[in-house]
């Protein structure tokens, strides 16, 4: 797209713009620009005000820590091994201050990330299925059962729960749960349909990702020599939890949310969470418990409601520019991916999937 | 008509040819050349790393262990092409490893939000038009209210110069999700600047809609 069909939403992230407000670089040609084109004289003025401003406002959100000070510090320990350092920076515990979070929204799935792994920088633990029951049944018995076969594998719980087990996909529960948590431990595949009991959470031990249920049906993949664990979710509510070691104590911490048709996909390498949309996303509410299902000549941004409501996913997009823009169409239960397909082609616009939303991207409608 | 750019007036701090030529002899063991590298960016380093965490003594020894590290396998490296970049990462990674991963950012805190349109509008009466500096003061309020992840974007963006690639490499997502950050983020700052005033309820489908 050529400046001069540039909008200020579109200046503001163009490299070149930044350098010529910050730095003046390239003044002939925007100045050029601007004698061309006065008609976006108000639309640079506005780009370069923001630009100016907030890089203003980021200056001086500086914190205070000395220069010199911390200087000493490096000199002190260079010209040592690497490996001793000052016993100072590898015994601090880093208290951090978690910032206020308040949930505005129904069936969100919390993670937790363990706090341990000071020490595993450079090599996180990985923690293998078997690791995880050598170090349960010292303290209750364990049934582990394997499916051989090819169709998947259902296991009864002593609550009721149901695990079907995937091709090759092993489990370990115990006969008979403890008074105040269920516990089991996966390898490999398997799909849960877990009775709710908020009294006695649910625990799944995946490699180095716990999931807590509440009473919900979700999948797990957790193969001993894959790169990544994934949890997706069908419905209601799950917790996940990333440990380094092996702890079966229930860790205060912080969640990530992930709703139906969410999935988290826990890379074991890099230890890092990635939140994403399911392969094929689905309906999870009756098309019959919506408001309306047919729209006849009626604003887009109505049908987007309708479908984030239909299918429990966020949709980002700019009213104003969405505003003119006028569709004919009916909910059916169809792929998520198509109907956006068919929209899009209609009114002239794009989507994209970003971090587990989905982002239109519109030239208006006019 | 030029445009008034007497706000910032502002050089790039090294050139490329200097930052390769401190680096190549940061790497062949000339200690002053060190520290001059590590006093260039240092500011810089740090204002990065309150974007990461408010926790001040995580970032003085992250920055520590950065150019310690650095240092002592001095030998192992070869020349870096973009030397500004390099240090910027590697803080992040150190920063990162300690830290739980904070991602809340994903989803919008309705009631922060709500208070943020609150404080803007008791702003709004106290600005005068000359004030500058106000507006300076709550538009450095309002970054405070956005989601971090657009936070450390604009910082990067628009005081630390990287470009859409070099952010997407540092915050480990695509390309066109830096694009998104920054466009919510001017979204919800353009209204407290003068004259962009828009009607609050469109804010709601850029930031509630998340």
């Amino acid at each position: 797209m050529e400046y001069k069909y540039f909008k200020v939403q579109d200046f503001i992230k163009d490299d070149a713009f930044i350098s010529w407000v910050k730095y003046g670089e390239n003044d002939a040609f925007f100045q050029a620009f601007i004698s061309d084109n006065p008609d976006k004289q108000t639309i640079i003025s506005k780009a370069s005000d923001f630009i100016k401003k907030v890089a203003e406002a980021e200056k001086l959100h500086q914190p205070t820590i000395n220069q010199s000070k911390v200087w000493m510090l490096i000199n002190d320990n260079i010209d040592n091994d690497s490996e001793s350092l000052k016993p100072s920076l590898l015994s601090k515990l880093y208290a951090t201050k978690w910032s206020k979070i308040s949930w505005a929204a129904a069936a969100c799935l919390v993670i937790g990330i363990g706090l341990e792994g000071l020490f595993s920088i450079n090599n996180p633990k990985k923690i293998s299925y078997s690791e995880l029951v050598a170090t349960a049944e010292k303290q209750i018995k364990l049934i582990e059962k394997t499916n051989k076969s090819n169709t998947p594998l259902s296991i009864k719980l002593e609550d009721g729960s149901v695990i079907a087990l995937a091709k090759n996909a092993k489990l370990s529960y115990p006969k008979h749960f403890e008074p105040n948590k269920r516990q089991v431990f996966l390898s490999g595949e398997a799909f849960f349909e877990i009775t709710k009991n908020p009294q006695k959470p649910f625990y799944v031990y995946s490699n180095e990702v716990i999931t807590k249920v509440l009473g919900t049906s979700f999948t797990i993949k957790a193969f001993e020599d894959s790169p990544e664990v994934i949890v997706s979710v069908k419905t209601g509510k799950v917790s996940v939890f990333h440990q380094n070691k092996i702890a079966f104590a229930d860790p205060e911490e912080k969640a990530l949310i992930i709703t139906p048709n969410q999935q988290i996909v826990f890379a074991r390498k890099e230890e890092s969470l990635t939140k994403s949309l399911v392969e094929r996303p689905i309906l999870i509410k009756d098309l019959s418990q919506l408001p309306e299902q047919n729209f006849e000549d009626k604003p887009v941004s109505e049908v987007l409601k309708a479908i984030e409501q239909a299918y429990g996913v966020h949709i980002i997009y700019d009213a104003e520019q969405l505003s003119h823009c006028i569709i004919t169409t009916t909910l059916a239960n169809e792929s998520l991916y198509s109907k956006l397909d068919i929209m899009c082609k209609t009114i002239g616009a794009s989507y994209k999937i970003v971090d587990a939303q989905i982002v239109i991207q519109s030239m208006g409608c006019n | 008509m030029p445009i008034n750019r007497e706000y910032i007036k502002s050089v790039r701090n090294l050139t490329k040819e200097q930052e390769q030529a401190l680096w190549k002899d940061m790497i062949s063991g000339n200690k002053k050349s060190f520290e001059n590298l590590y006093k260039q960016y240092f500011q810089s380093l740090i204002n990065y790393g309150f974007r990461i965490t408010q926790n001040e003594n995580l970032i003085e020894d992250s920055i520590q262990e950065v150019f310690i590290n650095l240092w002592n396998n001095r030998t192992h490296l070869s020349e870096v092409n973009e030397v500004k970049f390099y240090l910027f990462r590697s803080l992040k990674n150190r920063i990162v490893r300690q830290l739980e991963r904070d991602i809340f950012d994903k989803s919008e805190d309705i009631d922060t939000y709500l208070d943020f349109l609150i404080c803007i509008s008791e702003e709004q009466k106290k600005i005068d038009s000359e004030q500058s500096d106000a507006e300076i003061l709550t538009l450095q309020k309002a970054i405070a209210h956005l989601p971090i992840r657009q936070q450390e974007a604009i910082n990067l963006k628009y005081y630390h110069d990287f470009t859409l690639d070099e952010i997407a490499k540092l915050m480990d997502v695509n390309k066109q999700s830096v694009s998104n950050l920054l466009f919510r983020s001017y979204a919800t700052l353009r209204t407290i600047l003068k004259s962009w005033t828009i009607p609050i309820f469109f804010l709601k489908y850029f930031v509630l809609s998340e």
